[in-house]
């Protein structure tokens, strides 16, 4: 792991916020990550996949929010903490669990691993590292919204 | 006539009349005896004065010839007086024979001629009297009258013509009494007769009524002496029955008695022991009210521990909700935290140095929470422990209100309990009290069933003797039967 006042000593070291979703330990770039935050109100989707909560309003603007647990494991758990992450087609509301807090990640450790990168999963599993004796999972954030969700979103703050 | 009258009556009648024949034939008899007497007495006068005195007319003129003769022989003034008094005799016996013999006119003419004779006669002699009188010396030639003889003849046949006529009329009178008694003894046995006749049919109608009504009754009597002497051997048979019941029945009251008796000791046994649980109960109504002190002063601590225990639990929610606003300050600042490192990462040194800052806070922030949590959760379990000490104090509450209660039902089962010992007590007593007056009464009726029983004995005595009575009443009644010459049935 990294420590503040420290070079990193590879390219694939980087800080991270990380958290739970369900029993997985997830990562997020830290460049990517715009604030945590209690859960909000939380107005559900029509027409959306399961693990889209549904929309929320976060400092005057509306963002999807993604249930991470129910898009990594098919679960649905109760989120503990909002993550508003910045994509490319505006920002997006992570529902996680525990945040556990910044660590310095190593994803160059498992690569693209065919197994765990496939399917839905490789647009927003960047990699897989450690800590601990724990599997953790860099997500990339601005793959996981789908494009039928930003149109309902949309359609939504239109509405 | 006389049917429908009682055979005493009969009896009576036929009495009063055979009297009252008897009593006319009395009469009869009397009056026929009275009527003879009497003719018979006038026979009697007359032959008594009649013929005696026409014969003392006889006598007398004799003895007056015969003293006139004395004094014509001796001129004795003796044979004067006699003469002289023997013709005022005469004439007394005229008068009185005039007297007796008034009925009969022959007699009296007969007697009148006497009397006419007599002074001829006395004439004559009073002549030759004075002759001889004056004469000094007898001279039966002066003396010698022819006049004298044929007025002493006329005069003694007029006295014997006196005396034949008064004693034909004698016999004739007696002749007549003679037929009068004759008839009078027809009469009387005429109606002897006719009394005998009476009686005979009185006696002919009794004795058929006597065998008719008599006879009736004793057949009567015989056939119900015949039934009174089986009723009286079934009343004897039923007096042996019934003495020998009653002598069970008294044997089984004596063996009631005994059982009274018992009965009696028992319920005064039975009567102590529920006095002495009285007694007990009494005592135990004391502990009672002791353990119900305690049980109120237990559940008084009881009600201050729940008490305790609730205050207990508000600090505890009070303790609760300020380390829920600790916890909720240390996640805000854990928050605030993270977006403060992650607001740093990209201010680069001076970013750096200030997320170091922020992750320090955050770690401080996450000792707090751990804290807090910890906090919280020793406050949970105080409160779980206050609630389990509640929950536990109130079901001891609840278990001592029950127990309270238990306790009540089971004081009122206590009391109950005693009152049905007092009314158990009472009860024996008065089923002792009624079973000592159930002994003397069943005294009583051991000594009214040995009265009974004896009573029965004397009845079935009574029976027999009834019996014999019947017997001995049906033999007579056969002899009487016999008597009245109706025969046995």
């Amino acid at each position: 792991m990294r420590q503040y006042g420290q070079l990193p000593e590879v390219e694939a070291v980087m800080a991270a916020l990380v958290f739970r979703a369900g029993p997985l330990l997830c990562a997020l770039r830290l460049d990517e990550v715009i604030e945590t935050m209690r859960p909000l109100d939380t107005q559900p989707l029509s027409g959306t996949p399961a693990f889209v909560l549904g929309i929320s309003v976060i400092r005057g603007v509306p963002i999807p929010v993604i249930d991470v647990n129910r898009l990594l494991r098919g679960d649905q758990g109760e989120p503990q903490r909002y993550v508003a992450v910045r994509t490319e087609r505006g920002a997006v509301a992570l529902a996680t669990g525990e945040i556990i807090g910044i660590r310095d990640v190593d994803a160059s450790a498992t690569g693209g691993h065919p197994a765990l990168l496939g399917g839905r999963s490789s647009r927003l599993v960047a990699g897989v590292g450690t800590i601990g004796a724990e599997p953790l999972l860099l997500l990339q954030s601005m793959r996981a919204v789908p494009d039928e969700v930003w149109e309902a979103a949309a359609a939504a703050v239109v509405g | 006539m006389m049917s429908g009258r009682t055979f005493g009556f009969k009896l009576a009648a036929s009495f009063g009349l055979t009297l009252a024949l008897t009593l006319l034939m009395t009469a009869t008899s009397v009056l026929a005896l009275r009527y003879v007497v009497t003719t018979k007495d006038a026979v009697i006068k007359e032959a008594s004065e009649g013929l005696v005195g026409a014969t003392e007319l006889s006598a007398t003129i004799e003895r007056r010839i015969s003293d006139y003769r004395a004094f014509m022989l001796g001129k004795s003034a003796e044979w004067l007086t006699a003469t002289n008094a023997d013709r005022a005799e005469f004439l007394a016996q005229v008068s009185a024979l005039r007297s007796t013999l008034d009925d009969d006119p022959t007699a009296i003419r007969l007697l009148d001629t006497v009397s006419t004779l007599e002074v001829t006669h006395n004439s004559v002699v009073a002549e030759l009297i004075t002759k001889r009188q004056n004469m000094a010396v007898l001279n039966i030639d002066v003396l010698n009258d022819p006049r004298a003889k044929p007025a002493r003849e006329a005069l003694l046949g007029a006295i014997e013509t006196l005396i034949e006529r008064v004693r034909t009329t004698m016999a004739k009178t007696r002749t007549e009494s003679s037929d009068r008694a004759m008839w009078a003894m027809i009469f009387i046995i005429g109606l002897g007769g006719v009394l005998i006749l009476g009686s005979a049919a009185v006696a002919w109608r009794l004795s058929r009524d006597l065998r008719r009504e008599v006879g009736a009754a004793v057949g009567h009597i015989q056939s119900s002496s015949a039934q009174l002497e089986a009723a009286a051997a079934q009343q004897a048979s039923g007096g042996r029955d019934q003495a020998s019941a009653m002598n069970e029945i008294t044997t089984t009251i004596s063996e009631l008695l005994i059982t009274s008796r018992q009965i009696a000791d028992s319920c005064q046994r039975v009567s102590k022991v529920a006095e002495d649980t009285a007694d007990a109960a009494r005592t135990g109504d004391a502990t009672i009210d002791q353990t119900r002190a305690s049980i109120t002063a237990i559940r008084t601590q009881v009600d201050q521990i729940v008490q305790h225990m609730l205050a207990l639990g508000e600090k505890s929610q009070q303790i609760g909700g300020v380390v829920d606003l600790v916890s909720e300050l240390a996640e805000q600042t854990n928050i605030l935290a993270i977006n403060a490192t992650i607001e740093a990462s990209g201010a680069g040194e001076w970013g750096r140095r200030f997320a170091v800052v922020a992750e320090e806070i955050r770690k401080l922030a996450d000792r707090t929470a751990g804290s807090a949590k910890e906090i919280r959760a020793m406050i949970e379990d105080v409160r779980g422990a206050v609630n389990t000490t509640v929950m536990a104090t109130e079901i001891g509450a609840k278990a001592v209100d029950a127990g309270s209660r238990q306790f009540d039902d089971a004081t009122n089962s206590f009391r109950r309990i005693a009152q049905l010992v007092a009314t158990t007590s009472d009860a024996t007593r008065e089923i002792e009290l009624s079973t000592k007056q159930q002994s003397t009464a069943v005294e009583q009726v051991s000594s009214a069933a040995s009265d009974t029983a004896r009573a029965s004995r004397e009845t079935e005595a009574s029976a027999v003797q009834t019996k014999q009575t019947a017997a001995h009443l049906s033999t007579l009644s056969g002899d009487l039967l016999d008597l009245v010459g109706t025969g046995r049935h």
